[in-house]
């Protein structure tokens, strides 16, 4: 695959390596009608084609891109044409093209946008779209492509998916541009470094930009991918904008051109065509402005073929740091360390945002089932969404990166992995850390990842090493190496350091750079072993300042079996910074762990002016004595609207209770059930407290006095005490309590979820158990987890009179399979009658009357 | 080309009437919603013009341009809205994938404010659509011409599969990071595609009442057997 790359390199003998031009206005000029499917030109009209590329070809191209733009199995549906037919054609019309050239000619296979969009925001899966361009590429196989080439793309995810499929199904050299906006990002907001940072871990050969903008607006985004990559760079720029009413592009080949001169700066461009709007005449004059006279072009196609074999990195390092957007010019050894080989910034990342580790970063700790008891249940009854909660809070307290593991003995931890890493990064936007001892669960987690994730972990034993390292090459992960081997924790900094160079050097052995590697020296409890935490912090600086690596410790351990634990934690987390610790991993809602750090950033010029610091604690006041306990996100006092018609009452209710959850106040909720636990049993309280509350506040939302966003707010406080209850009962291990377990899911093409979370948080909080299976899901899943769980309740959603059909689909297999459960309909083009006439049990107009229905169906 | 809208607007009163919440005063968590969804919108508009062929005797009306050819526009309302037009606008636009995060997010932590925030998306989608239509009106008046109401596939007998073609005939994908799934759902979540007439003489307000709104799929009142009344 390098050999290709290499060979067009050379071929094109030092100067840029000329692609092709537009395509859509060649067709047009040529007299050729698109209509519906415009990818089986190659088939009805190969003549037509053939003759446009080899205008190109006579224009200087050395690339040609065969018309495969489109030809995945969504849009060529319904040609008449199978996919492996279009490619198979397309290839074999550029080849011809090329036949006769006075130069050597290689053709692409071209890959654009499958045209819908992925989960999470779309409904089309990541492993179908791995499918679908698996497909396009064993047929870009066969049909004899030299290379493939992704364009036009703007989703960070579906480029991953593909350059998975290319690279799982050929060996050919692969080439990936993106589309961008003025802004820098693309539509679904991917950074031109996000781009950077995954795709050079999954180890494509050359990166660029193409299409939406003309060459002078593509510059500046252009100039920061220059700086960022280390890669051979390919632009191909639109001849300006179209306009609207006549569809004619603005430039003409020679202000193109003119405009394409400033790239011959840009270090790293190497090579470049034109997309839509451009002609073989801009093609033509494109190549001869870049490639006349000696020497101009020769600096950056030399460059591309250095980067090719490895040998030059230095300019690209320069990139990343300016990446980050803080100040570069600081040097990057511990605090007190004479600076001997500070480690290289790293980047990790998720599409839309870029964490550098060149300073000390937070890795949060709590989505972890070790110890915690609620958190294992959650993992248990597959509810997703307190694992999210936990997301939201260590992200909006400030963690940088979320460590993400799910691991409980009967749980499968590989697909479990999956649904939380793709749940997580639909509400975060962090990088992730991917936390197993499987190497089954890394891989699925790391596959699904959008973004640069890192992987936690390995250590010092050959067979961890050389089942995990492996993995992270191929996805092109960071990975933590602990400090430990077969002969267990090494006692001094001398051994751990060793162990740190052993995993060096295997990663290394494995491609991994150096700066992907994140050493753990291990922090032991100092209440049994008091002379190690000395230990670990002379490792930390040993592996930081001399080897150069950054590093990452695990913090609270230290405290072990202390009183006052944060105070240990917190000064020994302040310690380890000072030696060199780049990231610790702690519980970021931990207030002193917090404080440590962001004084610390100030303290070392990381926080330029101390703005961070100043930002968070400049209303700070000493705390008055025994303030009254705030639970995270209370805030939300206000209610909304204007229902607020003094107390309500509910006979038996405790007044406090009902006061509290009709009006929406969290805190208030939870303390007033805290103060009935004290003399009541959790049941009873849900019974004979809670529940009446929110029949109160339901029966207000039929009487039409308050309004949807005032009963989910009620429902909100209500579910923060309830969530004061589960604690309870799962820290007592007497066993959940459930009216009864009722499966939601919105149907099978549809992705509007609104409705049925709403109704979600209604039944919950009136102590059903509500498994949601989410949107978009497929019939069988649904009958499956009816009949595995018996659940005697199902709620179907349906938004669109398109998806309806998904509906009675669904209500069908559930009768088909037997299972004796009722099904109740609900969503906005739904009537009444039409839910009885698809086979529902019941319609439910809105979240209130659904719970009426619950209440029926389980008499409770 | 002048043809920039940055801003978008969530109006309260409107987002108020989407959440079923008639004339209540909006509250500070309202107002942070309607803040948080306006920092959240990133609109994109994305447009072609097309000749119109004259009514045919089925009552349909077809559209033609040099490199999508001749295809019709699906139904007799909209053949009906088009009469008297020569020409059409074919637009689409959306607030962006950003708003759909947003209350995503806004979903898991509390779903009062998910539903405040989907009204208020609702409401901005709308408002960049009337900041297009003005524009196009604008333009459209220098020239002397007139415009029609604008015409949603779902409108009326206008399939909601019509979606599909219009985001392949605009490339709403490459221009506005718009796409159509298999069941004709958009993503961005609030998009709008829509038609409209370029007429030569002034155009009646045609489209009223609740049978050619693009809320009465999700409008309370409707659902409850009255009408916003606006």
């Amino acid at each position: 695959m390098k050999d290709k790359v290499r060979e067009i390199l050379e071929n094109a003998g030092g100067k840029y390596v000329i692609l092709d031009g537009g395509m859509g206005t060649m067709i047009q000029a040529a007299g050729l009608e698109e209509g519906e499917h415009p990818e089986t030109l190659v088939i009805r009209e190969p003549e037509a084609i053939c003759g446009i590329q080899r205008k190109y070809v006579e224009a200087g191209s050395s690339i040609l891109y065969s018309c495969t733009f489109r030809a995945n199995r969504k849009r060529v549906e319904g040609s008449g044409y199978s996919v492996e037919e279009i490619i198979n054609g397309a290839v074999k019309v550029a080849r011809q093209a090329a036949e006769g050239a006075d130069h050597k000619v290689y053709v692409a296979l071209d890959i654009g946008p499958i045209g819908e969009l992925l989960e999470p925001y779309g409904t089309l899966s990541f492993e179908e779209a791995v499918d679908i361009f698996a497909e396009m590429v064993r047929a870009g196989v066969n049909a004899g492509a030299d290379l493939i080439i992704m364009e036009t793309m703007t989703d960070l995810y579906e480029v991953k998916a593909a350059v998975l499929a290319a690279r799982e199904n050929s060996d050919l050299p692969l080439f990936v541009t993106m589309s961008y906006e003025k802004s820098g990002r693309t539509f679904t907001g991917t950074t031109v470094e996000s781009m950077v940072c995954v795709l050079e871990g999954l180890g494509v050969d050359a990166i660029g930009i193409n299409c939406s903008l003309g060459p002078d607006d593509i510059l500046p985004v252009a100039e920061r991918l220059n700086a960022a990559t280390k890669l051979p760079m390919l632009i191909k720029a639109n001849a300006g904008l179209p306009d609207p009413e006549t569809g004619e592009y603005g430039l003409n080949a020679d202000s193109f051109v003119e405009l394409m001169k400033p790239y011959k700066k840009l270090e790293h461009m190497t090579f470049t065509g034109g997309c839509c709007g451009t002609a073989p005449d801009f093609i033509e004059k494109l190549s001869k402005e870049l490639n006349s006279g000696a020497g101009e072009g020769d600096g950056a196609a030399a460059a591309g073929e250095d980067e090719i074999s490895g040998e030059s990195a230095e300019s690209a390092k320069a990139g990343v740091s300016a990446v980050s957007g803080e100040s570069c010019a600081r040097e990057n050894p511990s605090v007190f360390s004479m600076g001997v080989s500070a480690p290289e910034s790293t980047v990790i990342c998720t599409p839309t945002q870029v964490v550098t580790i060149d300073s000390v970063k937070v890795i949060g700790e709590r989505i972890n089932p070790t110890g915690k008891k609620r958190f294992q249940q959650a993992l248990r009854e597959n509810d997703i969404d307190y694992i999210l909660d936990q997301a939201i809070q260590q992200v909006e307290a400030g963690a940088d990166i979320l460590d993400v593991n799910v691991g409980l003995p009967g749980i499968d931890e590989p697909s479990m992995m999956v649904r939380v890493v793709k749940a997580i990064q639909s509400v975060v936007d962090v990088p992730l850390q991917i936390d197993s001892s499987d190497p089954v669960a890394v891989e699925a987690g790391l596959r699904v990842c959008n973004g640069k994730p890192i992987v936690n972990s390995v250590n010092g034993k050959d067979e961890v090493l050389h089942s995990i390292l492996p993995i992270v090459k191929k996805y092109g992960a960071s990975v933590l190496g602990l400090c430990i081997d077969e002969e267990g924790i090494p006692q001094t900094a001398e051994k751990r350091i060793s162990i740190a160079e052993k995993i060096l050097n295997t990663a290394l052995s494995y491609g991994i750079p150096k700066e992907d590697l994140f050493i753990d020296c291990l922090s032991l409890t100092i209440s049994a072993q008091q002379d190690q935490a000395l230990e670990t912090l002379k490792a930390i600086r040993h592996v930081h300042d001399v080897m150069g690596l950054h590093t990452v410790l695990g913090v609270s351990n230290i405290s072990f079996g202390l009183p006052y634990r944060e105070l240990v934690n917190s000064t020994f987390l302040t310690m380890a910074m000072a030696n060199g610790l780049d990231l610790p991993i702690i519980n970021p809602n931990n207030e002193a762990m917090m404080n440590a750090v962001r004084s610390f950033r100030a303290l070392t010029c990381v926080d330029r002016d101390c703005l961070g610091y100043i930002d968070k604690y400049a209303d700070y006041k000493p705390q008055a004595a025994a303030a009254p306990a705030v639970v995270p996100g209370s805030g939300n006092g206000s209610p909304a609207g204007s229902g607020d018609t003094g107390d309500p009452v509910a006979p038996g209710c405790d007044p406090a209770v009902l006061r509290a959850i009709s009006k929406g106040l969290k805190a208030d909720a939870v303390s007033a059930v805290n103060t009935l636990l004290d003399s009541k049993d959790e049941l009873s309280i849900i019974n004979d407290d809670l529940i009446p509350a929110l029949d109160e506040v339901g029966k207000n939302f039929e009487a039409g006095k308050i309004f949807l966003p005032q009963l989910l707010n009620a429902a909100g406080a209500a579910g923060e005490a309830f969530e004061v209850i589960k604690k309870r009962i799962a820290a007592s291990g007497s066993g959940a309590v459930s009216k009864g377990k009722i499966i939601l899911a919105t149907v099978k093409g549809d992705i509007h979820d609104i409705g049925k979370n709403i109704v979600k948080v209604i039944l919950e909080n009136y102590g059903y158990t509500v498994i949601d299976l989410g949107k978009d899901v497929d019939p069988q899943l649904i009958v499956d987890t009816a009949i595995r769980e018996d659940v005697k309740l199902v709620g179907l959603s349906a938004l669109m009179t398109t998806t309806l059909v998904g509906m009675e689909e669904t209500i069908r297999a559930l009768r088909d399979s037997g299972h004796d459960c009722r099904i109740i309909c609900g969503g906005a083009v739904l009537t009444k009658e039409y839910a009885l006439k698809i086979g529902a049990d019941y319609y439910a107009k809105d979240a209130s009357e659904s719970a009426s229905i619950a209440k029926e169906v389980f008499g409770a | 080309m002048n043809n920039k809208i940055t801003q978008v607007k969530v109006h309260i009163d409107e987002a108020l009437r989407y959440m079923g919440a008639g004339q209540t005063k909006p509250t500070a968590q309202i107002i942070r919603a309607a803040e948080l969804v306006e920092e959240a919108c990133r609109p994109r508009f994305t447009y072609r013009v097309f000749d119109l062929d004259p009514v045919s005797e089925e009552g349909r009306i077809s559209c033609r341009d040099g490199s999508s050819g001749t295809f019709e526009l699906p139904g007799k309302d909209i053949a009906g809205l088009l009469r008297d037009s020569g020409r059409c606008i074919i637009m689409a636009a959306t607030i962006g994938n950003e708003v759909d995060r947003l209350i995503r997010r806004l979903s898991v932590k509390d779903m009062a404010d998910a539903v405040i925030a989907d009204a208020c998306a609702s409401s901005a989608i709308e408002d960049l659509c009337d900041s297009i239509s003005e524009m196009f009106r604008r333009k459209a008046a220098d020239s002397g011409l007139f415009l029609t109401d604008r015409f949603s596939p779902g409108y009326g007998d206008m399939d909601i599969s019509f979606q599909r073609r219009i985001a392949d005939l605009l490339q709403t994908q490459k221009r506005i990071g718009l796409t159509v799934s298999d069941s004709c759902m958009m993503t961005p979540m609030k998009s709008v595609t829509a038609v409209i007439g370029i007429a030569d003489r002034p155009q009646p307000k045609l489209i009223s009442g609740c049978g050619s709104c693009d809320m009465r799929d999700r409008c309370t009142y409707r659902k409850s057997g009255t009408t916003c009344g606006s």
